[in-house]
């Protein structure tokens, strides 16, 4: 296959998609076939985030014997676990950890911050939207509601 | 509670009528002005606004996701069958609905679905495939630059003379308030020659607006002001590196449409390729040109104010969300002006609420409407026809002193 750029030639013909979900526009089994998700992999809506939140903030359980135990948040990519002060966004403590992600507005508007939060359960200071594992989220505006685990 | 009066809003402009009036006239003037001077409540216009905005969080659900799903269903098909036409464009029929075609997956792709998806309308979906921070569109801007000029400078600082630089992109005088040069003489030109090659001016508009952000920096440091970039905006990467990202995506883009595509027609023959590219060139003109014409008439027609930075210092949040409904405007339209358009003939409702699903717009818009005019905050919506030519009007008049 003719390599150009660092994209192939089919990726090239489906730029800036991938030429699996321009397949998979046609049937869903053709997408399979030029490597996208099986069917139905991400046609349904998750539930809703629904764990269970102790009165103290923790996560029900984790923190046993500990309620004053501070939340922690874990930055996967570059291995660095900081203690987060009392309503502390996650920007707040990466920054306070000496990460420079990137940011934009810093009032939750502008969605330059959104980061893929891996595990634990935050809060969206802004509008109170609780996120768990496996959203992404505007780490400008999140503070931790469990100990969390952000991809950054 | 804090009560502000009325700046720039809907009926607090005065007249200087009556100067030669006597002493005792002038006081009883000044009586009606302040009883006609509005008090702005921002706490509870903020609390309303907030309302609704909570209101659509709350029901977002399967059928925003079908829609959005659908849509990019509809465009891809659209894409395909697009090139499809175009390889069969030596008759031309076909060639002509393959423009048509063609054009319409662009402009789908880039206004209601690009765009939306990049301001995080579509993160809650946590589909991987239809996120901000992933989603790259079929135009030449990097979405990572977009991201920077458009979401963080342009909706945080709105009209905001030095701080947006959407303020008639660098080129044009779209505001008495800026100072006249003369090359604004040629702006009717400009205009005509921007529309027709409109994803250039905004793939390169991020390099070039910081380059001028520097410019001044400098300018005033050299003048032993102090000088800061405007709050937010993104010193990282050097100008020449985005330029250098922007040629990155230039040349996919160009290559994807004029080389590979064509590539795939030449089997079928030369007239094949060369329907491929003339059509592609086509569709891309048509989405400039419509997609110039929806965004020019978001922020510029006659109506639309514009601020000062001193305007925005300590700003609450209801008067940021003043700011944003008086600084953009609507135009009418029906459901098939909402998809094409964006749902940008709904800006007022887009700049309120820049992270609500665009396909709500529409339904928020008459109790935002009746919300702003019952807290005197001008509501400024018109025709498309209205509001365009409005925009080419101050294009004119402004190209002189």
């Amino acid at each position: 296959m003719m390599k150009l750029f660092e994209l192939n030639f089919l990726e090239l013909l489906a730029t800036p998609h991938s030429p699996a979900e321009l397949a998979s526009a046609l049937h869903p089994r053709l997408g399979v076939a030029f490597g996208g998700p099986s069917v139905g992999a991400v046609d349904t809506l998750p539930e809703p985030a629904t764990i269970e939140i102790s009165e103290t903030g923790r996560r029900a359980g984790s923190t046993s014997g500990e309620p004053d135990a501070a939340l922690r948040a874990r930055f996967t990519s570059s291995g660095i676990s900081v203690r987060m002060e009392d309503s502390e966004t996650i920007l707040e403590a990466a920054e306070s950890a000496g990460l420079e992600p990137r940011t934009g507005c810093r009032r939750g508007v502008c969605h330059r911050c959104v980061r893929p939060l891996t595990d634990g359960v935050s809060r969206n200071s802004r509008d109170g939207t609780i996120s768990a594992a496996g959203d992404t989220v505007r780490i400008c505006v999140s503070t931790a509601m469990t100990d969390v685990e952000v991809d950054l | 509670m804090t009560a502000v009066v009325g700046r720039r809003s809907a009926g607090a402009k005065h007249s200087d009528g009556g100067s030669s009036d006597t002493g005792g006239a002038d006081v009883e003037n000044c009586a009606v002005e302040i009883s006609d001077v509005e008090v702005f409540d921002a706490e509870s216009f903020a609390a309303e606004l907030d309302a609704i905005r909570d209101e659509v969080l709350a029901s977002r659900g399967d059928g925003d996701a079908d829609y959005i799903r659908r849509l990019i269903r509809i465009q891809r098909r659209c894409e395909l069958a697009g090139r499809a036409a175009l390889i069969a464009g030596v008759f031309p029929p076909a060639w002509l609905a393959g423009v048509g075609l063609l054009s319409l997956s662009k402009i789908l792709e880039n206004m209601e679905i690009g765009h939306n998806v990049m301001h995080g309308q579509w993160d809650w979906l946590r589909d991987p495939s239809i996120n901000s921070s992933t989603w790259d569109w079929d135009n030449v801007c990097p979405a990572d630059q977009w991201q920077h000029t458009h979401n963080n400078m342009h909706h945080q600082w709105t009209n905001v003379h030095g701080y947006d630089a959407d303020i008639g992109y660098g080129l044009f005088r779209v505001d008495p308030e800026q100072r006249w040069k003369p090359e604004h003489r040629f702006q009717p030109l400009a205009f005509v020659g921007l529309a027709l090659i409109f994803e250039y001016g905004v793939g390169f508009h991020d390099a070039l607006s910081h380059q001028a952000r520097l410019n001044d920096v400098e300018r005033a440091e050299r003048r032993g002001e102090a000088a800061v970039l405007p709050p937010g905006c993104d010193n990282g990467p050097s100008v020449a590196e985005r330029l250098g990202q922007t040629a990155a995506k230039v040349r996919r883009q160009v290559f994807k449409d004029y080389v590979a595509w064509p590539a795939v027609s030449a089997p079928f023959g030369l007239g094949s390729v060369v329907s491929s590219l003339t059509g592609a060139l086509a569709a891309n003109v048509v989405r400039n040109v419509w997609s110039f014409a929806v965004i020019f008439c978001g922020h510029f027609p006659d109506g639309a104010d514009f601020f000062e930075p001193a305007d925005v210092d300590g700003e609450s949040p209801g008067e940021w969300y003043r700011r944003q409904a008086l600084g953009s405007v609507n135009f009418t339209g029906g459901r098939y002006m909402d998809v094409l358009s964006g749902n940008l003939d709904h800006q007022i409702e887009h700049h309120l609420f820049p992270d609500l699903p665009s396909n709500r717009y529409p339904q928020i818009a008459p109790r935002v409407r009746e919300t702003c005019e019952r807290h005197g905050v001008a509501y400024n919506t018109a025709s498309f026809g209205k509001q365009i030519g409005s925009v080419v009007r101050k294009i004119w008049r402004l190209s002189r002193p």
